[in-house]
C-alpha cells in the first residue's frame, strides 16, 4: 500500500493521461487522435489552465477563493469596455492584470483585517462583484471587439498551434518559477504550512498572504484577457460559471493538498490536461453533459481520498484490521 | 516474575532507513522499564509498535501470553495498553475534559453528561496535583499543561501497561516530581510501566530494568541497581562523554540588550541587560512568565510598556520580521505548533530564515546548491539523523526534529538568540554537541537568552540567570550565586532579600 501511494504520487497522473488519451483514441480513433483534436483540447484548456495558476498557488497558502470566475467576469467586462472605447490593446492587458491584482489583494486585505479565512470572505466577495457585473452591463452581452484583439489568443503560431495554448504554458511556467525558484514561494509555502512557525521564523505573514494573493490573482487578470479574446464577446453571465469549482478539481487531482503547504504546478497542469482530456473524449464518445457532472463529482472524491491517503500514509496501515491470536 | 509483554524480532523499515532492526527483549509485569538510546535509535518506532500506530515488517508481540501479529489502536487499548506519545495528539478545539475522554464520552444515547466528565477529570488531575479548567479549550494551554491532559487520559482508562515516550520533557521540576509519585502508586496497583527518557537521572529515580537501543537494534538490558550513568552512556552512545559544560573562553562585552520595566503578555516590570558574548539563562516555575517574556523581546506580542534597547539605542519592535532584521532570533518552545514545518524537507525547514541574508542569488532566486551546502553543515554540526537533507521533517525522530528547529535559527546567524528550551528531546550525546555549539557561537561574538527546565543546563550554561515567578522577577544571579536551591526558593516566590540578590542590571 506505501508502495502504490508512492508509485501513484511519482507516476500516477501521467499515466492516467497516456491511458485516457490511449482508451479514447482506440474507442474513436478518426476522430480522437488527431492534432486538430489534440489542439482543440489544449485550447480549451488554456483557461482553465490559466486560473489554475492562481489557484494553486491560494491552494498552497491553504485558501480557497470561490471569487475567481466573479472577478474575471468583471475584468472582462471593463476591458470589453475599454477596448471598445477604443483604448490601446497593451493598456487594456495591463490593465487587466493589474486590476484582478487588487481585487485579489483586497480579498486577502480583508481575510486578515477580519482575521478570518478564504473560504468565507471569497464567498462575499464573489456575490458582490457578481452583483457588480450586472450592475454594469445588465443582462447585456458585450461584442463588436476590435479585430485584432483576436491576435492574443487566435495566432496561429508555426501555421496551426494557436497563440493562446502559448499563453497558458508561459503562465504555468511563470507560476512554476515563482512557487518553486524563488524566495517569494518559499513564503507561499511556509504559511500553508505552519502560519505561527512562519511567522515565528520572521516571515511578515500577513504581507506575505496579501502579495501572494495579489500574484495569484494577476492570472485571473491573464485568463480574463484570453477568455474574452477567445469568445470576443464579454457578459456577466461569466460569474457564474463553476471555473473555481473546475480549477480545485484540476488541482487537487494533481495532488495539491486542499489543506495547504503542498503541491506544485506541474502537478497542476497534469490535473487540467487529464480533466480536459477526459471531458473532450467523453463528449466525442457521446456521453452526455449529466453524465459528466456526475463523473466529475466522482473524480473529485476520488482525487481528495487520494489526498487523504498520502497524507496519512503511516498511520494507514494501523487501519487494516487483521488479528490473529494465538493461545498459549 | 512474569513477562507482562515479550517482543520478539520486530523490524520496521522506511525508505532509507532501518528503524527497528530484529529486535527482541521482554517487560516484566509490575516492573518500571526504561528504554534509552540516542534520537533516532528507534525507541518510539518500537513503542508504535506496540500499540499498533504502526505495523512492523516482521517480528511477533505476545501481551500477557497471547501472540499479536497484527496490533491495532483499537486492540492495544482493549487489551489494556495506554500511551502517552512523545508529540501531543490532543484536538486543540476541544475542552481539556473533552480531550481526556475523547472517544470515551460518558453519558446516555446521544446526549454527552459534560458534568460528570468535567467532575471527573478534576478528580483526576487532583490524583496528580494540579489544577486546570476542565472545561478550558487546549488550544489556550501551555506545552505543559497539553502534555498533562495527555497523562490523563490514560489514566481514567482501565491499563495493564502504560507506555510514557518522554514524558517529562516539558515538564517543570515540580510536575515532574508530581508525574514521579503517579508512577510509583500505579506501580502500587501493579500497572506496568515502559519510560521513555533522554533525563537518565531520572530512569534511576524511577526504573527497575533499564533497555538500550541505538541504530534501530536492541543492545542490552540492565537492572538499574547494578549499573551506573557511566555504563549506560557508553552502551548508548558507544563511547565515554564527559559531563561538564564547556567553559567560556573569551571576556563579556559591553551591553547589547537591555529591558527596562517590560510589561504585557503577563509579565509586569522585567529588567536586565544582556552582554556581547553573554548566556543570560531564565529560571522559573511553569508559568512564570519567560517564553511571554522573550515573546515580548522577539515581537510575537506587543509590549504594554516599558523599553527595550538594541545597543543603547530604544527601538520599538513591531513585529518578528522587524525582530529578525534587527538581529534577534527565537527557538521556540513547542516544535511542533511553532518551531517546525513537518511537511517540508530538511533543507527547506533549514533555509527558510535566512533567504534574503545569504541564500539569493540575481535578487529574487534562491540558490539551491548554497541551500544544499548549508543544510548539510548543520545537519553534521549538530548530527541530524537522516538518510538526506531531502528527508521531511515529519520523517525524523523526534530529537532530530528538535535539531531541525535549532539550525534553522541558528542559521539567521542573529547577534542576539533566544533559546526557548532548545535541547527538549535531544539526547545526551548530542546535547553535548548543542552546548558547545552554543559555547562557540558566544565565544564569536553572539549573545544568547536561554530557557530551560533543566536546572543543570541553566547553571551549566549561564553567565547570570534571572528567576521568574508569576511574571514578576525575583532576582539576577550572578556565577558564584548559582545555586539550585536558592533558585528553587526564588522561583517559588520568595523573596530573598537578605543574601543580597540583585535584582536589576
Ligand atoms: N515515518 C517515517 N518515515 C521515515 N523514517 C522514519 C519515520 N518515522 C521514523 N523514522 C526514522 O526511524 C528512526 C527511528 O525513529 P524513532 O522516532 O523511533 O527514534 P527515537 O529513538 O524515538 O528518537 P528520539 O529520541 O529523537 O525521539 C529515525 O531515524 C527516523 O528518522
Ligand atoms: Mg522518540
Amino acid at each position: 500500500m506505501d508502495r502504490f501511494i508512492n508509485l501513484w504520487k511519482k507516476y500516477g497522473m501521467i499515466t492516467l493521461l497516456l491511458v485516457l488519451v490511449g482508451a479514447f483514441s482506440l474507442a474513436s480513433p478518426k476522430t480522437f487522435f488527431t492534432s486538430k483534436t489534440m489542439y482543440n483540447i489544449l485550447r480549451q484548456a488554456s483557461v482553465i489552465g490559466v486560473l489554475s495558476c492562481c489557484v494553486t498557488m491560494q491552494l498552497i497558502t491553504g485558501g480557497i477563493d470561490l471569487s475567481i470566475a466573479s472577478r474575471l467576469a468583471f475584468t472582462q467586462i471593463i476591458c470589453a469596455q475599454m477596448l471598445l472605447a477604443g483604448i490601446p490593446i497593451p493598456v487594456v492587458v495591463v490593465f487587466a492584470i493589474a486590476f484582478a491584482a487588487v481585487t485579489g489583494a483586497l480579498n486577502a486585505v480583508i481575510a486578515e483585517l477580519l482575521q478570518t479565512n478564504m473560504f468565507v470572505v471569497s464567498m462575499a466577495s464573489m456575490y458582490i462583484w457578481t452583483g457588480i457585473c450586472y450592475l454594469t452591463i445588465g443582462a447585456r452581452t458585450l461584442y463588436g471587439l476590435p479585430d485584432s484583439y483576436k491576435v492574443i489568443s487566435q495566432t496561429l503560431v508555426f501555421g496551426k498551434v494557436p497563440s493562446i495554448i502559448f499563453v497558458f504554458v508561459a503562465s504555468a511556467l511563470l507560476a512554476h518559477f515563482i512557487l518553486s525558484k524563488t524566495r517569494f514561494g518559499r513564503y507561499i509555502y511556509a504559511l500553508g504550512s505552519n502560519r505561527e512557525a512562519a511567522r515565528l521564523a520572521g516571515i511578515n505573514v500577513v504581507k506575505s498572504n496579501i502579495t501572494t494573493h495579489a500574484v495569484a490573482s494577476s492570472f485571473v487578470g491573464i485568463a480574463a484577457v484570453i477568455l474574452l479574446s477567445r469568445t470576443m464577446t464579454a457578459g456577466a453571465g461569466t460569474a457564474s460559471a463553476t471555473y473555481a469549482f473546475d480549477c480545485i478539481t484540476a488541482c487537487v487531482l494533481g495532488g495539491v493538498a486542499l489543506g495547504g503547504g503542498r503541491g506544485s504546478m506541474g502537478q497542476t497542469v497534469l490535473g487540467v490536461l487529464v480533466i480536459n482530456v477526459m471531458f473532450n473524449g467523453l463528449t466525442i464518445i457521446g456521453v452526455s453533459d449529466y453524465w459528466q457532472m456526475v463523473i466529475k463529482g466522482i473524480i473529485l472524491f476520488i482525487a481528495i481520498g487520494l489526498e487523504l491517503l498520502q497524507r496519512y500514509s503511516n498511520l494507514k496501515a494501523s487501519k487494516k484490521i487483521n488479528v490473529e491470536k494465538v493461545a498459549t | 516474575m512474569q513477562n507482562i509483554l515479550e517482543i520478539e524480532n520486530i523490524t520496521k523499515v522506511y525508505p532509507g532507513v532501518l528503524a527497528l532492526d530484529n529486535v527482541s527483549f521482554s517487560i516484566k509485569k509490575g516492573e518500571v522499564h526504561g528504554i534509552i538510546g540516542e534520537n533516532g535509535a528507534g525507541k518510539s518506532t518500537l513503542i508504535k509498535t506496540i500499540t499498533g500506530a504502526i505495523s512492523p515488517e516482521g517480528g511477533i508481540i505476545r501481551f500477557e501470553g497471547k501472540e499479536y501479529t497484527h496490533l491495532t489502536p483499537q486492540l492495544s487499548k482493549e487489551i489494556g495498553i495506554g500511551v502517552i506519545y512523545q508529540e501531543f495528539n490532543l484536538v486543540p478545539a476541544l475542552s481539556v475534559a473533552e480531550n481526556v475522554f475523547l472517544g470515551n464520552y460518558s453519558g446516555k444515547g446521544f446526549t454527552v453528561d459534560f458534568k460528570e466528565m468535567n467532575e471527573k477529570t478534576s478528580k483526576a488531575m487532583e490524583r496528580i496535583g494540579v489544577r486546570i479548567d476542565p472545561q478550558k479549550l487546549v488550544w489556550g494551554l501551555t506545552v505543559g499543561h497539553q502534555q498533562i491532559v495527555e497523562i490523563m487520559r490514560s489514566l481514567v482508562k482501565e491499563v495493564k501497561l502504560i507506555i510514557m515516550d518522554e514524558p517529562t520533557a516539558p515538564l517543570t521540576k515540580s510536575e515532574t516530581e508530581q508525574l514521579f509519585k503517579i508512577i510509583n502508586s500505579l506501580k502500587e496497583q501493579g500497572i506496568t510501566i515502559i519510560y521513555i527518557s533522554h533525563r537518565l537521572e531520572e530512569l534511576f529515580e524511577l526504573t527497575d530494568r533499564v533497555t538500550v537501543m541505538r541504530d534501530g537494534q536492541y543492545i542490552t538490558t540492565l537492572n538499574t541497581s547494578e549499573t551506573t550513568m557511566k555504563e549506560l552512556i557508553k552502551y548508548m552512545v558507544g563511547r565515554e562523554l564527559s559531563d561538564s559544560y564547556p567553559q567560556r573562553q573569551t571576556p563579556i562585552g559591553e551591553e547589547v540588550l537591555r529591558v527596562e520595566n517590560l510589561s504585557g503578555n503577563g509579565v509586569s516590570n522585567i529588567n536586565f541587560t544582556l552582554h556581547k558574548g553573554e548566556i543570560l539563562g531564565f529560571s522559573g516555575l511553569l508559568g512564570c512568565g519567560r517564553t511571554e517574556t522573550m515573546q515580548l523581546i522577539y515581537g510575537v506580542v506587543k509590549k504594554t510598556s516599558g523599553k527595550i534597547f538594541l545597543n543603547q539605542q530604544e527601538i520599538e519592535m513591531k513585529n518578528t520580521t522587524d525582530a529578525l532584521s534587527k538581529g534577534i532570533g527565537l527557538i521556540p518552545e513547542d516544535r511542533k505548533r511553532n518551531g517546525a514545518f513537518l511537511n517540508m524537507t530538511i533543507k527547506w525547514n533549514n533555509s527558510i530564515g535566512c533567504l534574503r541574508k545569504k541564500l539569493m542569488k540575481y535578487g529574487i532566486v534562491v540558490d539551491e546548491q548554497k541551500e544544499i551546502d548549508l543544510s548539510n553543515e548543520y545537519v553534521e554540526k549538530l548530527k541530524v539523523k537522516t538518510p538526506s537533507v531531502n528527508q521531511l521533517v515529519t520523517n525524523l525522530s523526534g530529537g532530530n526534529q528538535q535539531k531541525v528547529v535549532v539550525a534553522k535559527v541558528m542559521a539567521t546567524d542573529a547577534e542576539i538568540m533566544i533559546f526557548d528550551e532548545p535541547t527538549r528531546g535531544i539526547d545526551v550525546g548530542a546535547k553535548q554537541e548543542m552546548y558547545q555549539l552554543i559555547r562557540k557561537m558566544v565565544s564569536e561574538g553572539k549573545s544568547v537568552l536561554l530557557i530551560s527546565s533543566e536546572m543543570g543546563e541553566v547553571i551549566g550554561l549561564s553567565d547570570r540567570i534571572v528567576v521568574l515567578h508569576e511574571g514578576r522577577q525575583m532576582g539576577i544571579l550572578e556565577s558564584d550565586e548559582f545555586d539550585q536551591e536558592l533558585i528553587l526558593t526564588l522561583a517559588s516566590g520568595i523573596e530573598v532579600e537578605e543574601r543580597g540578590v540583585r535584582n536589576h542590571g
